[in-house]
């Protein structure tokens, strides 16, 4: 980044993604960067213990275990004499899941709408970019209200609207970063070359793009979590008993006089889990970014 | 620039028929109705059935769909099924409200994330950077509904130095207006300050980096000069369309801080409107959203085309 | 400097169309600053104030005759009167009444105030009652007490004062319909004139109807002609919708408001906690249920039915969803306080989940999938079928709890789209006659569960026609019995349910008996504003 050397040569415009050659392997490089890899580390801890969540977990969940709203237990006892612990696991594991696949979804099809929007340009950018605006003019509430309650409240209906709500955040950057670089030399370069257009977008366009695109990714993850507790809250959610970090921190804000790490553990783990996405969002954009490579 | 401007008007029109016609349906499939909210529990279904036809909800869909539109093209955007007051008599003074929080909270957000990523960029990784960081991704990561308790229980319970309090117009009092206006403009805009500022910091960095800058270092400018003239300019692109996005979250996160604090904007009169499947009250407000959202839009592209020439040929 | 420029030109912009929105806002109603004041008078109730109310839910119909709930109640008790009233300890008193009661088995006579005024100045007159039960009486007004009315054979003005209702068969429960608040005396003059009953309100009652403003307020001031001379004190009552239960709470704690009614179990503590707020609560009414849909596959096996029902940890429901307050409910629906039989069916519904497990298993319903259905929009129907959960997959039993927004739970209990509903409501009135609602074969919540039992109708019948206490309550028992064997529904727990306000509101009282009624709110007044 600001550290990169200000070699002339590199300065020159068009400056290519070129692969191999003399340049440390991206894995070393990763190792590297300490806080990257710390950051990486984490999120595989945060991972794998999602993932095995039920074999970890002290408790099930959804048993009573001692007198509601106690210290009993490793970090208490939740309003409904649950396990705070085995709880937070399973919330884990639920939000991670809605909010990975949630945003898998914003991102492909939003990127792929905001490439194609950018580079083809003319009625399909007009038609890709009104339709986003249509979307993006719902208040997102009413969308979610709406498709919800005739889908159902299943998790795989909340991932859906989630998805569909973020698609916009994708679209729109991604749009607005090929009209930026769309015309620069080693764009029209490749296509004065003959390259396909699908090469180009992909090969050329979309790695210049990458940057943003996961900012972007990181933050979303971090805001499906969220959108995902403001549904559980119209009850659109997760469906009790099974919790999210949502659902938990939505229940322990009526307990915050009484029994705050209802409402601060949950917030924790929230905050540590989208602290190191993007630290390590930050750090895989440094590493990924051709202009960047030492 | 007319034509621009013509081109994007028409488009404003067709997208806000689409987003009406949407809604009419959406609203009309959400289960439950009108009629039955109206009746309470112990109403017959043949009683339902007469309200629903009192409120003319068992005329032909497609009759009522077109109804809507023309009543709408005289100016009339109906009236509350429940409230049985004209969707005018209230939609103004919420839309009002909300936009007073939304776009104040807007103004706050842009200034503090616009200066406070622009210093995080230029110290890039020194330790003013990572608080910057750090302190952003707090805004992000706490749900508005938790930022929103905790001020309230802090600054209002706990030390009630801004107690929340009735709400007083700013003709009639505006001291009082001011003050509650805080804690609910603070948690609307904690978020996307937070957003701004790391979209800021990331687009700096890029541009910073890019390769024209680097031409400028090149040439000798000072290295201020560089940032103003160049890396900030350019890095308001992503971080202006990231502004519209910005400000129709905003307008959603209105719905949990009204809530919250009480604030009786448009977003109350919605959440209401759809908890009683209230037709003409959840079009219109929807239809007025829809048209703040794509005016901002509007004014995001002329904005970005004043910023950006090379966006000139879209 | 030519960003610079730009940029403030956006934040200036935003600026800009912010204080030009602020000329545009209309409002809340306000009341003026003197009628906020309260004039101190030593030794009686002080004159004057305003008491700003924050209130549960936005009433959708402030009609006369159609309740949507205890919080749409409140309101119109308010603007109307009935021809009798539940006093503070919730005995039946009059109110346009002066004198009221049985002549003989199947005759009810009321004698009317002289000099009642409505609103709009026209004098109260038997024509108006006459028309007001015609009102009720008619199918096509979905009148809350109109099931009520159902024995009412005619009602005649015998003179200018006197109104005389006969009877198809004597009626014991009629003094609570008459009660009812929704058994309100409207002016004839101003319905037949079309006005609007949904959003427009006008009668008798020591207020008047100012605004509403749809999620924001309602107002009333008060009314200088109202027949009792003395009332009302308070000079003006100011209702603020507020449905999250965490904002009502936090509102009353921060003094935005006086008064909150809904008092959420799990805020409770910090309520009584605090020495400047009351409490004023019952734990008669408000009950938790579980209904089964007894025509649907396994539901129509009772041994199905009575595993679910053996299999609810109701103590634990209580600890849990409720923080203890409330009643663990294993025998009658209807509380002693007005059934005397209710203690003999005590524990009629144990905790049992090994019992539970050999019924399922004698069902051919071993591992059987619960699918349930809840709303989320009310905490006190949400947390007890949260916290059943456990006790059902100790015997064995799989739930799947789906939650609903309350509109669309409601479509989806009156479809029968789920064979299981758990939902929470109160019995109409205080008096076994009630249970109709329930376990009879026309009864509302009945009605959702495709159950009729011919035994309970009759029972219910003999009952709303027997006069003698002893009997009744052998009737009732039985009838309750009947319906504890069958297991339509099963009942939860019993909630404790209250309105807080502060300790300078006074003269406000929750009757512990008879119905949820506001009309302690007619005689409120205040030692001073907040």
């Amino acid at each position: 980044m600001a550290t990169a050397p200000e070699s002339l040569a590199q300065a020159l415009p068009g400056t290519p993604l070129v692969k191999g050659a003399g340049r440390k392997s991206f894995l070393k490089r990763m190792v590297a960067n300490r806080r990257t890899s710390i950051a990486g580390a984490f999120l595989l801890l945060v991972a794998i213990v999602a993932m095995f969540a039920p074999l970890i977990a002290p408790y099930d969940y959804r048993d009573i275990v001692g007198r509601p709203l106690t210290s009993g237990g490793p970090l208490g006892i939740d309003d409904f004499g649950r396990d705070v612990l085995s709880r937070l696991l399973i919330g884990l594991r639920t939000s991670l899941a809605v909010a990975l696949s949630a945003v898998a979804v914003a991102g492909v099809i939003g990127v792929a709408l905001g490439l194609v929007a950018g580079y083809v340009g003319r009625w399909v950018s007009t038609i890709i970019m009104r339709g986003i605006d249509v979307l993006l003019s719902f208040p997102p509430i009413v969308l979610a209200i709406a498709v919800v309650a005739i889908l159902g409240p299943a998790l795989v209906n909340v991932v859906l609207v989630i998805g569909v709500l973020y698609i916009p955040r994708f679209t729109r950057i991604v749009y607005s970063q090929v009209l930026s670089i769309r015309s620069m030399e080693y764009v029209e370069a490749s296509e004065i070359m003959g390259t396909k257009p699908a090469d180009i977008l992909v090969k050329t366009i979309l790695p210049n793009v990458a940057a943003p695109i996961i900012v972007q990714l990181s933050l979303s993850v971090s805001f499906a979590i969220q959108m995902e507790a403001g549904l559980s809250f119209l009850g659109l959610g997760a469906q009790p008993p099974l919790p999210s970090l949502g659902t938990m921190v939505g229940a322990g804000r009526d307990f915050l006089e009484v029994q705050p790490t209802l409402l601060i553990y949950p917030s924790v783990l929230i905050i540590l889990v989208v602290l190191a996405l993007n630290v390590f969002g930050d750090g895989m954009r440094d590493l990924l970014d051709p202009r960047h490579r030492t | 620039m007319r034509r621009f401007l013509v081109r994007r008007f028409t488009q404003a029109i067709v997208q806000l028929l689409l987003v009406g016609s949407i809604v009419f349906f959406l609203a009309r499939l959400i289960p439950g109705d009108p009629a039955r909210a109206a009746l309470g529990e112990a109403a017959t279904e043949e009683q339902v059935a007469l309200t629903r036809a009192a409120m003319h909800l068992d005329e032909p869909f497609l009759g009522q769909f077109f109804g809507f539109w023309v009543r709408l093209l005289q100016g009339d955007l109906g009236t509350s099924l429940i409230s049985g007051r004209a969707v005018m008599q209230d939609l103004p003074s919420r839309l009002g409200n909300s936009l007073e929080l939304v776009l104040l909270a807007l103004a706050v957000s842009l200034v503090a994330g616009i200066a406070l990523g622009r210093v995080a960029a230029t110290r890039a990784d020194k330790p003013s950077d990572h608080v910057l960081v750090a302190g952003s991704i707090f805004g992000i990561s706490l749900p508005v509904f938790v930022v929103g308790t905790l001020l309230l229980l802090v600054f209002a319970v706990l030390i009630p130095i801004l107690p929340p309090r009735r709400f007083a117009s700013p003709l009639d009092d505006p001291v009082a207006h001011l003050q509650i206006l805080v804690l609910p403009v603070v948690t609307l805009a904690a978020a996307s300050c937070a957003v701004i500022t790391r979209m800021t910091r990331a687009a700096m960095l890029e541009t910073l980096n890019a390769d024209y800058v680097r031409t400028a270092r090149a040439k000798g400018l000072v290295e201020k000069r560089v940032i103003k003239r160049h890396a900030l300019r350019t890095a308001m692109l992503p971080v202006v369309s990231m502004t519209t996005v910005e400000l129709t979250t905003l307008i959603g996160s209105t719905v949990l801080v009204e809530t919250i604090f009480g604030w009786p904007g448009m977003s109350s009169l919605l959440m209401n409107a759809v908890g009683q499947r209230d037709y003409p009250v959840i079009q219109a407000v929807v239809l007025a959203a829809a048209t703040i959202v794509i005016l901002v839009n509007l004014v995001g592209d002329l904005v970005v085309r004043a910023l950006d020439p090379r966006a000139e040929d879209n | 400097m030519a960003m610079m420029s730009r940029r403030s030109f956006l934040a200036g912009g935003a600026v800009a169309l912010g204080t030009t929105t602020l000329a545009a806002c209309g409002n809340p109603v306000t009341l003026p600053e003197s009628m906020e004041a309260v004039r101190p008078r030593p030794g009686g109730p002080n004159r004057g104030g305003a008491l700003h109310f924050g209130l549960s839910t936005d009433p959708a119909n402030l009609d006369p005759h159609v309740s949507t709930g205890s919080a749409s109640d409140y309101l119109r008790q308010l603007a109307y009167n009935g021809l009798v009233q539940y006093d503070g300890s919730g005995e039946i008193v009059a109110d346009l009444a002066t004198e009221f009661g049985w002549t003989d088995e199947r005759t009810y006579k009321v004698r009317l105030r002289p000099d009642v005024q409505f609103h709009d100045g026209s004098a109260l007159t038997t024509d108006d009652v006459v028309f007001s039960f015609r009102r009720m009486m008619d199918e096509n007004t979905a009148a809350t007490s109109g099931p009520l009315l159902d024995q009412v054979a005619s009602i005649e003005a015998v003179d200018a004062t006197t109104v005389v209702f006969t009877f198809k068969q004597p009626d014991v429960a009629f003094p609570f319909a008459l009660a009812a608040p929704t058994s309100n005396i409207v002016s004839r003059k101003w319905i037949e004139s079309g006005a609007n009953t949904k959003t427009q309100v006008m009668g008798t009652g020591p207020f008047r109807f100012v605004e509403r403003i749809p999620g924001v307020s309602t107002t009333f001031v008060r009314f200088d002609d109202y027949f009792e001379p003395e009332l009302p004190y308070l000079n003006g009552i100011v209702f603020q919708p507020m449905s999250d239960d965490y904002a009502r709470v936090t509102a009353l704690r921060t003094a935005t408001v006086d008064m909150i009614d809904y008092v959420p179990a799990t805020h409770v503590g910090v309520i009584t906690g605090n020495p400047r707020l009351r409490f004023a609560s019952d734990k008669t009414f408000g009950f938790g249920f579980v209904g089964f849909v007894t025509s649907r596959r396994p539901f129509d096996d009772v041994r199905v039915r009575r595993a679910v029902a053996m299999s609810i940890n109701r103590p634990s429901v209580l600890d849990t969803a409720l923080l203890g307050n409330g009643r663990p409910m294993d025998g009658a629906l209807m509380p002693e306080i007005f059934a005397p039989y209710a203690r003999q069916l005590d524990d009629s519904t144990p905790y049992d989940p090994e019992q539970a497990k050999y019924l399922l298993k004698q069902a051919g319903q071993e591992g059987l999938t619960l699918p349930v259905v809840t709303t989320s929009s009310y905490s006190v129907i949400a947390r007890p079928a949260q916290a059943m959960l456990p006790g059902l997959r100790a015997a064995g039993m799989n739930v799947n709890l789906t939650q609903q927004e309350w509109l669309t739970f409601r479509a989806s209990v009156a479809a029968k789209t789920f064979p299981v509903h758990s939902w929470g409501t109160a019995p109409k009135f205080g008096d076994p006659a009630s249970l109709r609602d329930f376990i009879g074969g026309t009864g509302t919540f009945a009605k959702n569960l495709d159950f009729q039992d011919d035994r309970i109708d009759d029972l219910l019948d003999q009952g709303r026609r027997t006069t003698d206490p002893a009997l009744r309550n052998e009737i009732y028992l039985e009838a309750e019995k009947r319906a504890l064997e069958l297991v339509p529904m099963t009942y939860t727990v019993r909630r404790e349910q209250g309105e807080a306000h502060y300790r300078y509101v006074r003269g406000y009282e929750h009757p512990p008996k008879g119905a949820w009624t506001a009309t302690a709110l007619r005689r409120t007044w205040m030692e001073k504003t907040a």
